[in-house]
C-alpha cells in the first residue's frame, strides 16, 4: 500500500488492494489530490463532495455522457479516445444508462411514474406487509442471514411488483442478480454488461404479459415504454430495447435498499446507545436514523461519464473523449462536508447528500429506497428486542461496484411477532 | 423574479417540494405545480434554495 507515502501515491479504482479497501486511498485523494488523473484510463479522479457536485452538475449539451457505461469493466476504458465516442445508437435504441439527451430524459419520463413521492407512499403498506411475513418465518429461526433472507426478498418482491414480475419469482431474480453483480476474478471486473443480457431473460416475459393484457396501466413502468412514441420519429420501442430502459433500475431496486439497511442495523448494534435512543420514539426517529444510513452505510463506490465536449469543472480542464470518476462513496465521508465523517452519528445534520448522485442521473429509485429502507429498519426494530451479528460467518466483498458487507448472519435473542 | 422549469427535466421527485412548499406542490398524479411562478421577494432565499437542491437542474430564476 502506498496510499501513505506522499510523492510516490498512485490510484487505480480496479487495482486489487484498492478493491480490498479503498478507503485509505480516498483519505489521500481526498486530501491532497482532487481531480487526481490516472493515465490508464485517462480518468480524472473526483473525491470531494463539492466536486462531485460540479462535475455531476454539468448537464448541458450532452459534455457528460455515460455513453462508455457508468460502470465500465476496466478493460473497455484502457484505451485512450480521440475526441469524443460515438454516441449510443438511437435506432434501435440503446440501453437507457448510456443514452444522451434528449432521448435519455425522455425515456426516463415515460417509465417513472410509480418511483414518485405519492406513488411510492401507496406501496408502503405493501412494503411492510411483506417484510413482516419475512419476519414471521425468520424470527422464530433464532439465526438468519439478513442481507439476503429479510432484505433482499423484500427488496426484490417490491421491484417484481413495480414491473408486474410474479412475486413467486423474488428469490429467483435477488439470486440471479447477486451472483451477477459481484466482482468476478475471472473476468476481472464486474460484468454489468453480461448481466444485463441475462436479466432481460425476466423482463421480456414480463413485456409480452403487459402487451397481452393491453398496457393499460396497471404495470406504469412497462406499460409506460410499452405505449410511448418517440418524440423523434413517432415510432414504438420493441421489447428489446424497453427491456434496455427497465435493466437497470431492475438491478438497482433489487440490490440496492438491502445493503444500507443491514448496514445501517450493524451500526446500530455497534452503538448501543444510539440505538437506545432510537427506540425512545421509532415513529419520530427512524426517517431520521434513515438520512444517516443513507450517507454512510450504502456500498456503491463511484459512477463514470465520458466527456463529450471540452470542459473545465472542479478546477480541472478535461478534453473530449476523457472520462471523469464521481467518487460518491468518498463524497459522502468528506470533511469539508461533514464533521467526523466516519463516525456514525444517528441524528447528524446532513445539508446535502450524494447517495442518489447528482444531475443528468440522479437515482430515479431515490423515493422508493428511502421508503424500504425507512420500512424494512423499523419492521425489524419494532419485532426484535434483541439481536447481534455473528460476525465471524459475515463476508465482506472486494468489489469496486459495492464494496461492504454481503452476508450478514444475525442472531435474534428477544423478539414479538 | 420568475420561477421558470425546465419541464423535459423536471422528474417530479418533489425536492423542491420539501426545501419550498410555498411554491412547489405535487399534485396528486405526482406532476410539479409552480403555487406562485413570481413570487415576492421575500421568498428568494427560499427560491434560490429549492433552485439549488432540484437534483436534475430544472429550474432556474429568471429576474
Ligand atoms: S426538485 Fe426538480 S425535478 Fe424534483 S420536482 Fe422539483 S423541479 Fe422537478
Amino acid at each position: 500500500m502506498n496510499a501513505h507515502s506522499p510523492g510516490t501515491f498512485s490510484y487505480d479504482p480496479y487495482a486489487r488492494e484498492v478493491l480490498e479497501n479503498p478507503l485509505p486511498f480516498y483519505r489521500e485523494l481526498q486530501a491532497n489530490h482532487p481531480g487526481y488523473y490516472v493515465e490508464k484510463y485517462d480518468m480524472f479522479i473526483f473525491t470531494r463532495f463539492q466536486d462531485i457536485l460540479d462535475v455531476l452538475g454539468v448537464t448541458e449539451d450532452n459534455t457528460f455522457v455515460g455513453s462508455e457505461s457508468t460502470l465500465p469493466m476496466p478493460a473497455d476504458i484502457l484505451h485512450k479516445n480521440t475526441g469524443a465516442p460515438p454516441l449510443a445508437p438511437t435506432d434501435p435504441m440503446g440501453p437507457g444508462i448510456m443514452l444522451a439527451s434528449p432521448e435519455y430524459e425522455e425515456l426516463r419520463l415515460a417509465h417513472i411514474k410509480p418511483l414518485r413521492p405519492k406513488a411510492v407512499k401507496a406501496i408502503e403498506d405493501m412494503t411492510r406487509e411483506l417484510a413482516l411475513d419475512r419476519l414471521r418465518e425468520l424470527l422464530p429461526q433464532g439465526k438468519f442471514e439478513i442481507m439476503g433472507d429479510y432484505c433482499g426478498l423484500v427488496s426484490a418482491a417490491v421491484t417484481c411488483h413495480l414491473l408486474g414480475i410474479p412475486k413467486s419469482d423474488a428469490a429467483s431474480v435477488l439470486g440471479a442478480i447477486n451472483d451477477l453483480a459481484s466482482y468476478s476474478d475471472d473476468k476481472e471486473g464486474v460484468d454489468t454488461p453480461g448481466m444485463f443480457k441475462f436479466l432481460k431473460s425476466f423482463i421480456i416475459p414480463a413485456i409480452d404479459r403487459r402487451r397481452k393484457a393491453g398496457a393499460d396501466g396497471e404495470v406504469p413502468m412497462v406499460d409506460g415504454l410499452i405505449n410511448h412514441r418517440l418524440k423523434s420519429n413517432g415510432r414504438a420501442l420493441n421489447d428489446e430495447e424497453i427491456a434496455d430502459q427497465l435493466v437497470c433500475s431492475f438491478v438497482a431496486a433489487t440490490e440496492t435498499p438491502p445493503k444500507p439497511t443491514c448496514q445501517g442495523l450493524l451500526e446500530l448494534w455497534r452503538n448501543p446507545d444510539q440505538l437506545a435512543e432510537i427506540r425512545k420514539d421509532l415513529d419520530t426517529n427512524i426517517p431520521i436514523v434513515t438520512e444517516e444510513i443513507l450517507r454512510i452505510c450504502i456500498t456503491n463506490q463511484f459512477g463514470i461519464r465520458t466527456a463529450h465536449k471540452d470542459v473545465t469543472v472542479a478546477g480541472v480542464d478535461i478534453k473530449a473523449g476523457q472520462r471523469v470518476l464521481a467518487g460518491i462513496y468518498a463524497g459522502l465521508r468528506d470533511p469539508r462536508e461533514f464533521d467526523e465523517p466516519e463516525k456514525f452519528i444517528w441524528n447528524r445534520e446532513i445539508k446535502r447528500i450524494l447517495t442518489f448522485g447528482y444531475g443528468q442521473h440522479h437515482c430515479v429509485g431515490n423515493n422508493l429506497a428511502r421508503m424500504e429502507v425507512r420500512v424494512m429498519l423499523r419492521a425489524f426494530l419494532e419485532h426484535v428486542q434483541d439481536f447481534e451479528f455473528d460476525m465471524d460467518e459475515a463476508v465482506h466483498a472486494a468489489s469496486y461496484f459495492h464494496w461492504g458487507w454481503v452476508k450478514l448472519p444475525v442472531v435474534i435473542k428477544q423478539y414479538s411477532i | 423574479m420568475k420561477i421558470v422549469v425546465n419541464w423535459a427535466l423536471c422528474e417530479g421527485n418533489g425536492k423542491c417540494e420539501e426545501e419550498a412548499p410555498e411554491l412547489f406542490e405535487l399534485d396528486d398524479e405526482d406532476e410539479l405545480t409552480v403555487l406562485n411562478e413570481t413570487p415576492p421577494e421575500e421568498l428568494r432565499a427560499k427560491a434560490e434554495a429549492a433552485v439549488r437542491l432540484c437534483p436534475k437542474n430544472a429550474l432556474s430564476i429568471e429576474g
